[in-house]
């Protein structure tokens, strides 16, 4: 083939080869260098895995899980297959092709909260005990990261956030905090004061004049990045005029638009706006918002899964599936291209239920049923470019700062002072300092 | 002089094709020449740049995929798929250049993602130095720039 083959084309074939191999092409010319490394052909790439099937990337699932027993976080990627159940032989099929990936990061306090996903990235934060350290922004595909500077919106004690992930149009990708001030135990004030950190400026940013009348759920929340916006499962405050005035709507979702930064309520279908907010779970179902909805019964649980089919139109919220929770499935945490739900045990065992015809699946994954965090993944460039910089840790009050780790053999270049994101960097802590820490909890 | 509903195509070494107007069509630039100028669709419309060996193989392409599109039970997805694995197969390096030229050229969307999704397969996982090959490409990194490169994401080399 001649080397005279027109640009656009060029663009054409390489949105369709797999991220590893791109990356191993930017040593092939320095033109060849400067396309695959330009943030506008990152951008197609996505767009290309995300509008057209392209069989060269097969489905996966990024699942994240720990254990007591060795109190670590496993990061596997796993092939989704589109086929059916071959009965039997399945479950060790799924776990023999599980790949582990390295994770290069340390919790402080245990395990890291996943507050989201998008776009390939993984959104991580510290927070398990409400303490405000910087949010790392992931890309295991480019084995990349970027940490937020700290948060700024640190009122006096004790006060609750939220977070939420996700993209804009331009592919910027934003991080939204959401600070409660509490009143007594119970009470929050109204409204919250609210900031978005920005992977393009690298700064978080106070947004003014927000108009919440909602709470969310302290520790138990989750959030859901569909249509653009980032969603909390959220409720009225008992006093509040939709508690006093007969209208019985407790349970409804916040979102917030990555576009134009502004919050709005959903209303939710009767049967889930008069429960608790704690019983319920916000995530995304095939590109929609989505809603299960937990009865904990006296012997089996149950739950239901709901779906706005079209966003922002409250009628096309629909029922998919009601699931009798038997054989000590306690929890939905993922959905597998065949229509399967993946469902976590009691047991710690990782399940797929097919919920037409209520087979269940033992799929030999284990984990505890809160670490269980399953991303339909998607390989992107995204933070290709980006130095994988040494932050002293932030805090201080120990010897756990400027410690370091070698991730994967990687050779750290020192001169990262030229981080180019203005952020600090990225987060390395000493195993064996971590898991002192870990045990001495 | 094509009879009514067929157009003759002319490739740029004189060869001319006389073809039906759905299959022509398949190529929006085609489609476009014929819905502005009339003429175009009773005289001669000369292919620039594609020679006759490769208009021969464009229309081959756009006849079976224009058929099934009229007639879904005599040409179906599963036949398709098939005709488009070994149409790909069938072709050597410089003839799928010259194609995915010509398909970009003419615009025929569907063959020209069925050749870019040809050639993204064959280069997955290749080495550079193998992607210099097939592309004729001149290496033009200084040692100390590709170590520089190995050095940001060695795992991936």
């Amino acid at each position: 083939m001649s080397d005279n083959l027109p640009e656009e084309l060029l663009i054409e074939i390489l949105t369709r080869v797999p991220v590893k191999s791109l990356i191993c092409f930017t040593l092939v010319s320095k033109s060849w260098f400067a396309l695959i490394t330009n943030p506008n052909f990152i951008k197609s790439h996505i767009t290309k895995i995300q509008q057209e099937k392209i069989p060269n990337s097969p489905s996966l699932l990024l699942i994240r899980r720990y254990t007591k027993d060795d109190k670590l976080e496993h990061y596997t990627l796993n092939p989704d297959e589109d086929g059916g159940h071959d009965n039997g032989g399945n479950s060790t099929q799924f776990a023999l092709k599980s790949v582990e990936i390295d994770f290069p990061f340390k919790s402080l306090i245990g395990y890291f909260r996943i507050v989201g996903t998008c776009n390939g990235l993984v959104c991580l934060s510290d927070d398990l005990f409400g303490t405000t350290k910087p949010i790392i922004l992931w890309n295991p595909s480019v084995r990349k990261s970027v940490l937020s500077p700290a948060p700024t919106v640190n009122p006096p004690l004790p006060y609750m956030f939220v977070l939420g992930f996700g993209a804009d149009l331009n592919r910027d990708y934003k991080v939204v905090r959401i600070v409660y001030h509490r009143e007594g135990q119970f009470d929050y004030l109204l409204p919250p004061e609210v900031e978005v950190y920005s992977l393009s400026t690298g700064f978080w940013r106070r947004i003014m004049n927000v108009d919440i009348k909602v709470c969310i759920a302290d520790f138990l929340w989750s959030q859901a990045f569909a249509n653009g916006a980032v969603h909390w499962i959220a409720y009225h405050p008992r006093g509040s005029n939709n508690d006093t005035n007969g209208g019985s709507i407790g349970s409804s979702i916040l979102g917030f638009n990555m576009d134009n930064e502004v919050f709005n309520e959903i209303m939710l279908p009767d049967e889930l706006a008069h429960d608790l907010a704690t019983n319920l779970f916000i995530t995304v179902y095939r590109g929609s918002l989505a809603v299960i909805k937990y009865h904990r019964g006296e012997d089996n649980g149950s739950c239901s899964i709901w779906v706005m089919k079209e966003y922002g139109s409250f009628e096309s919220w629909t029922r998919l599936y009601a699931i009798d929770l038997v054989e000590g499935m306690e929890k939905v945490v993922g959905f597998r291209k065949n229509g399967d739900i993946l469902v976590a045990k009691e047991s710690k065992e990782l399940v797929s239920y097919d919920p037409r015809t209520g087979v269940i699946e033992e799929l030999g994954i284990c984990g505890s049923t809160r670490s269980f965090y399953i991303y339909n993944f998607e390989e992107t460039l995204v933070l290709l470019k980006r130095q994988n910089a040494v932050v002293e840790e932030e805090e201080g009050t120990d010897d756990t700062h400027s410690f370091q780790e070698e991730v994967g053999g990687n050779e750290r270049d020192e001169e990262t002072s030229t981080n180019k994101d203005g952020s600090d960097g990225q987060e390395r802590i000493v195993d064996r300092v971590a898991n002192f820490l870990v045990s001495g909890q | 002089m094509a009879s009514k509903g067929n157009l003759t195509l002319k490739s740029c070494n004189g060869k001319e094709f006389i073809v039906e107007e759905k299959v022509a069509v398949m190529s929006t630039t085609i489609k476009n020449m014929v819905d502005v100028d009339d003429s175009f669709a009773q005289g001669v419309i000369p292919i620039i740049g594609v020679d006759g060996k490769i208009l021969a193989k464009l229309i081959e392409y756009c006849k079976e995929h224009a058929e099934a599109d009229e007639d879904e039970e005599v040409k179906s997805e599963e036949y398709l798929k098939k005709f488009d694995e070994k149409f790909v197969d069938e072709l050597n390096l410089n003839d799928l250049y010259d194609l995915l030229k010509a398909s970009n050229y003419l615009e025929i969307t569907k063959l020209l993602n069925l050749l870019c999704q040809k050639v993204a397969s064959m280069i997955k996982g290749k080495k550079p130095e193998e992607i210099r090959r097939i592309f004729n490409i001149k290496n033009d990194f200084t040692p100390e720039e590709e170590e520089e490169i190995n050095r940001q994401n060695p795992w991936a080399f």
